[in-house]
C-alpha cells in the first residue's frame, strides 16, 4: 500500500515528501495532547518523589 | 531550482544555517557542562538532566507554536498592523513544516531560532539551580523558549517588527532579544524562589558556595564561547542583494537585512570578548570563573551593535558591560539578598540591557531596517532615505521591554503561581540532603567526599529553621 510518493520523476511538481500527507492537523493535535500530558505526568511523579523523600527525612531526622 | 546560480545560492544558504545550528549546539553543551561544574556534588546529576530536558520540551513546543508566533506577532499584533497571512505557512500542520521539495529554508531557519530558544532557557536554569523542581523549570523553559523570547524576536528582531519599524530598535546579535529577557526572567524567578539554604547568614552576610569543579565550569564557558560563533553567523543573512535589480551589490546582512560583513563581526566578536576578559581579570583579581564570565559579558554587551562598531568601540563596550555586570551582581546580592548561583542575571541581564541602550547612542541615525509598506511613521526619527533611524530613546524603551515587560514580569507572576501550588521549590530537607541523594546517587561514587567550610553552616541553618 503506497503511503505517499511513488515517483520522483517530476520533482518540480512535488511538494511534501513525507508519508500520509494531509494528516498534518491530526498529527499536530496528537503532539499537542502528548506534550501537555507529558508535563502533567512528569510533574506529578516528581512531586511525589520529593514528597516521599521529604517524609522519609522527617521521620528519620534531618539528613546529614 | 532549475537555474544554477539561484540554486547554488539557495542550497548554500540552506547549508550555511545548517552549519550554524551544529555550532550553536555547543552553546547548550557548554551551559550543561558549566552548570554541572558550578553545582555541588550532591546536585550535579539533577542539573544535568534539567539542562538535557530543555532540548525536547522546547523543541516540540517551538514546532507546535513558537515558530508561528515569530511570524504572527511581528506587528504586535495590532500595534502596527494585524497578523500577516505569511504566518499561516508556519502552523505545525503547514506542508512547509516538514520535508518538502518546494522549500529549502524553513527547517534550518526554524532550527537556528530554536537553538536561541534553548539558550534563553538555559540562562534561567543556571541562576535557579540546586533548589528548583525540574517540572517547574521546564514550564519556564517553554514559556521563555517557545513564547516570550520569540515574541520579542518578532517585535525587535524581524526587519518588519513593530519595534524596529516604529522605534528604530536595533539589536543585531541579541543583547536584549536573548540576553536581557532571559536575565530579567531569571531575576523574576529568583525574587520568588529565594536563596539556597545557608547562602545568607542571619546578619545578612554572604557565604560563598563553591563550585564542585571550577575546571569543568571553565571549560563549559569556553564551549559557550565556541557556540557563540555559530550564533553570530546565524544572525546574518549570508548573501543578499543590498543594491538594486539594475545594479546589484551582494553582501552579508544583519538580521534586519542591513549590510554588515562576516569580517567585521569577527573583529568585533573577538575584541569585545577580549575587553570583557581583561575587565573581568582586573575586577575579580584573576578569578577564573568571573574572568571567563566577564568575557561572555563583554560579547553580550557589544552584541547589539557588533554589526557596525569599530573593534575598539566593541572592546570598550565590552569593558563597560563586564564592569556593570560584575559590580551589579555583587550589589544586588548584598542589597536584595538575591542568590543567583551563576551570576546569570548580571552576565546576561544587566549587560544585555546596557548593550541595547549604548547601541542606541553609538549607532544614532543609522538605518534600522527598510520601511515596510503600510507601516505607520517611525516615532523617533527617520534617515534621509526614509528608513526608521536607530536612536537612544527607541533602544532604551526596547531594553525595558526586553528585561522588564517580557522578562521579569511574566516570570515573577509565573513563579508566584507555581509557588502557590507548591510546584516551585524542592522541600528543604531534600535540598539539604542533595537532589541526587536517594535518586541518582553520588556522581563520583569512587571518590571520597570532602566537605568545604559551607556544609556545616548549611546544616546548622537548615536544622535551625526546620
Amino acid at each position: 500500500m503506497p503511503t505517499g510518493i511513488e515517483s520522483f520523476a517530476n520533482p518540480a511538481d512535488i511538494g511534501p515528501i513525507y508519508p500520509f500527507a494531509g494528516t498534518e492537523v491530526a498529527l499536530s493535535v496528537i503532539a499537542f495532547i502528548l506534550w501537555i500530558a507529558w508535563h502533567v505526568v512528569t510533574a506529578r511523579a516528581e512531586n511525589q518523589q520529593w514528597s516521599e523523600l521529604d517524609d522519609r527525612y522527617a521521620a528519620e531526622g534531618p539528613a546529614t | 531550482m532549475s537555474d544554477l546560480t539561484n540554486s547554488l545560492n539557495v542550497l548554500f544558504t540552506e547549508f550555511y544555517y545548517w552549519v550554524t545550528v551544529v555550532m550553536m549546539f555547543l552553546i547548550h553543551v557548554g551551559f550543561a557542562t558549566y552548570e554541572v561544574g558550578v553545582a555541588r556534588r550532591k546536585n550535579l546529576q539533577h542539573i544535568l538532566v534539567k539542562n538535557i530536558m530543555v532540548i525536547p520540551v522546547v523543541t516540540v513546543t517551538f514546532f507546535l507554536f513558537g515558530w508561528y508566533i515569530y511570524f504572527a506577532f511581528v506587528n504586535g499584533p495590532f500595534l502596527n498592523g494585524g497578523i500577516p497571512e505569511l504566518a499561516d505557512s508556519f502552523w505545525p500542520w503547514s506542508p512547509l513544516m516538514g520535508p518538502n521539495l518546494g522549500d529549502r529554508i524553513t527547517g534550518v531557519f526554524w532550527a537556528a531560532f530554536l537553538l536561541f530558544s534553548w539558550t534563553a532557557a538555559s540562562i534561567i536554569s543556571g541562576a535557579i539551580m540546586e533548589r528548583t523542581k525540574t517540572s517547574a523549570f521546564l514550564l519556564m523553559a517553554v514559556a521563555i523558549g517557545s513564547v516570550l523570547w520569540i515574541i520579542d524576536a518578532a517585535w525587535g528582531w524581524a526587519p518588519g517588527g513593530w519595534m524596529v519599524q516604529l522605534m528604530g530598535y536595533h539589536d543585531a546579535y541579541a543583547s536584549g532579544v536573548i540576553h536581557a529577557i532571559a536575565g530579567g526572567a531569571a531575576l523574576g524567578v529568583l525574587v520568588v524562589l529565594g536563596p539556597r539554604i545557608g547562602k545568607f547568614g542571619p546578619n545578612g552576610e554572604i557565604r560563598n558556595i563553591r563550585p564542585h569543579n571550577v575546571w569543568m565550569a571553565s571549560i563549559g564557558l569556553l564551549l559557550v564561547y565556541t557556540g557563540f560563533w555559530g550564533f553570530y553567523a546565524a544572525c546574518n543573512i549570508p548573501v543578499f542583494n543590498i543594491g538594486t535589480e539594475a545594479e546589484p551589490f551582494f553582501s552579508a546582512t544583519n538580521i534586519y537585512l542591513m549590510p554588515t560583513t562576516l569580517s567585521g563581526i569577527t573583529f568585533n566578536f573577538l575584541m569585545s570578548l577580549s575587553g570583557g576578559l581583561m575587565a573581568g581579570y582586573f575586577l575579580s583579581k584573576g578569578d577564573p570563573y568571573w574572568t571567563l564570565s566577564c568575557g561572555l559579558t563583554g560579547i553580550i554587551a557589544a552584541s547589539a551593535g557588533n554589526d557596525l562598531y569599530h573593534p575598539i568601540q566593541a572592546t570598550l563596550v565590552g569593558v563597560a558591560g563586564a564592569t556593570i555586570a560584575f559590580k551589579g551582581h555583587y550589589y544586588v546580592e548584598r542589597r536584595f539578598k538575591i542568590d543567583d548561583a551563576v551570576g546569570a542575571v548580571a552576565v546576561h541581564g544587566y549587560s544585555g540591557f546596557f548593550g541595547v541602550v549604548i547601541a542606541g547612542f553609538l549607532l544614532w541615525g543609522y538605518p534600522a531596517a527598510a520601511p515596510v509598506v503600510g507601516s505607520a511613521a517611525p516615532w523617533f526619527g527617520v534617515t534621509p532615505d526614509g528608513f526608521p533611524a536607530i536612536n537612544p530613546i527607541g533602544n532604551l524603551i526596547g531594553a525595558v521591554i526586553m528585561f522588564g515587560v517580557l522578562g521579569f514580569l511574566p516570570f515573577y507572576v509565573m513563579s508566584r503561581i507555581l509557588k502557590a501550588f507548591n510546584l516551585l521549590r524542592i522541600p528543604r530537607r531534600v535540598e539539604l540532603a542533595g537532589l541526587d541523594t536517594n535518586t541518582s546517587g553520588d556522581g563520583y561514587p569512587y571518590l571520597p567526599e570532602i566537605e568545604t567550610d559551607f556544609e556545616p553552616v548549611e546544616r546548622r541553618e537548615a536544622h535551625g529553621s526546620s
